[in-house]
């Protein structure tokens, strides 16, 4: 429905579905002035979409204006400026917004080559062929390492592992003297000199091979009670 | 510091500025201002979304503890104040879904209308505090108070502070398109739960306007 045509001026008379699409532009001022000049037509003649325009911009003037919470009292400030520590710290509880998270991703993105590669430095240790006579894990020690963190994270790591793979020792230690009595009992009950590769010598073999140097060291023990360990209870390198 | 307020009681941003690079500097004086030209701002904002006087004020506590901790890098291409009211937004919703009970409790009693100390009202603010007006602008707030969070903040955020789309975004972590959803379906909630008061005429209640009868 189009009116004003004597005047030269058409104006197109929406309905108040078309309105009501159109009435948050409106009411916040986003509208051509065409439009808004059809709103305005329409306003003029349908008191219930008027109505909606006034409920709405009542209600955002209330919401601006009425400032009806209750209010902090006058210590809070101070109790702010107690609360804060002394010394001002580095910034890790920053709140982001968007843009800023968009440019922490790249710097995230950058920075996470040093715990990489100190993981990496760590892993190779765990999986790096140490001789069995070398105790420390020197091989790690031709690694140069400049990084104070990196240190901090893998020399715990070292003494750590350096303590296990002494207990280890120990542990093949007793497993060695005990398999030693049991073998040295076996040949004895079976009298023979040429010693057979029965089971229990294949089974010994690897480990004798293994920790020849500290049977050298060691006083064998003559016992008769000693029963070889479980073998599962056993930690090989 | 003599620190000039504009006359809708908010800091100019140099001088904003200014505080902000003392307070970085260590100036608890500054500090102390920062704090006392946001700190009911910021309060209003959180009280109305929370309902609760007591974690409102410990979330606005919280935020401008973190908002100062974090005050070296502050990125000076932004409001203190939305810096703010992003702090306390997130907090607000750590609050919420922590509270399993949360139902909006309004405590209507805590409403007495203008804040002691400001200026008195104009015979058309007059006209607004009558009665009637007392009745449909706790009937307004209840609405308000129905919407959700993120609806509340944005009408808040866009009517309050009167922030654009793209500020507001910023604030809730959220595109300015979804502000404008947030901000339409608002409206539509509003207008459903108020359409069913008898209201002849609501500009009745509308501040300072030379039409308010």
């Amino acid at each position: 429905m189009e009116v004003g045509g004597r005047l030269g001026v058409s104006v197109v008379l929406l309905t108040c579905r078309q309105v009501e699409r159109l009435l948050d532009a409106f009411i916040d001022g986003e509208l051509s002035p065409s439009q808004m000049a059809e709103v305005h037509a329409h306003l003029l003649q349908c008191p219930s979409c008027q109505h909606q325009v006034e409920m709405i911009r009542t209600v955002g003037s209330v919401v601006e204006k009425d400032k009806s919470e209750p209010v902090l009292d006058s210590g809070f400030a101070m109790r702010v400026l107690a609360a804060m520590p002394k010394e001002t710290p580095v910034p890790a509880t920053h709140i982001e917004t968007r843009r800023a998270r968009r440019q922490r991703f790249w710097r995230i993105a950058a920075g996470s080559s040093l715990p990489v590669a100190a993981a990496a430095l760590f892993f190779s240790v765990l999986i790096w062929p140490t001789s069995e006579n070398d105790v420390r894990p020197t091989m790690v020690r031709g690694v140069v390492v400049e990084e104070e963190a990196v240190k901090e994270v893998v020399d715990p790591a070292l003494e750590v592992l350096d303590d296990a793979r002494q207990s280890a020792q120990s542990l093949n230690q007793v497993w060695a003297i005990s398999a030693d009595g049991v073998r040295r009992d076996i040949e004895r009950s079976l009298d023979v000199t040429d010693k057979p590769e029965s089971k229990t010598e294949r089974e010994l073999s690897f480990m004798d091979i293994f920790l020849n140097p500290f049977d050298e060291l060691l006083q064998p023990v003559e016992s008769d009670t000693a029963e070889p360990p479980d073998d599962s209870g056993i930690v090989r390198f | 510091m003599d620190v000039k307020v504009r006359d809708d009681g908010r800091l100019d941003p140099p001088q904003e500025r200014e505080l902000i690079e003392r307070a970085q500097r260590g100036c608890e004086q500054s500090a102390r201002l920062l704090v006392e030209f946001h700190q009911d701002r910021l309060h209003a904002f959180v009280w109305r979304i929370l309902r609760n006087k007591h974690d409102a004020e410990e979330i606005c506590q919280d935020a401008f503890l973190r908002a100062f901790q974090a005050l070296h890098g502050f990125d000076f291409s932004y409001r203190f104040s939305t810096w703010l009211f992003t702090i306390g937004y997130r907090l607000c919703l750590n609050s919420i879904r922590r509270r399993k009970d949360y139902v909006g409790d309004v405590d209507f009693s805590t409403m007495t209308g203008n804040r002691p100390g400001e200026t008195e009202p104009s015979v058309s603010e007059s006209v607004a505090n009558s009665d009637e007006a007392k009745r449909l602008k706790k009937v307004i707030w209840e609405a308000v108070d129905n919407l959700t969070p993120a609806q509340t903040a944005t009408v808040l955020l866009f009517y309050r502070e009167s922030l654009s789309c793209q500020d507001i975004g910023e604030i809730l972590d959220m595109p300015a398109a979804t502000v404008k959803s947030h901000l339409h379906r608002a409206r539509n909630r509003l207008k459903e739960m108020l359409g069913s008061e008898l209201v002849d005429d609501w500009s009745v209640i509308r501040f300072g306007e030379a039409g308010a009868a």
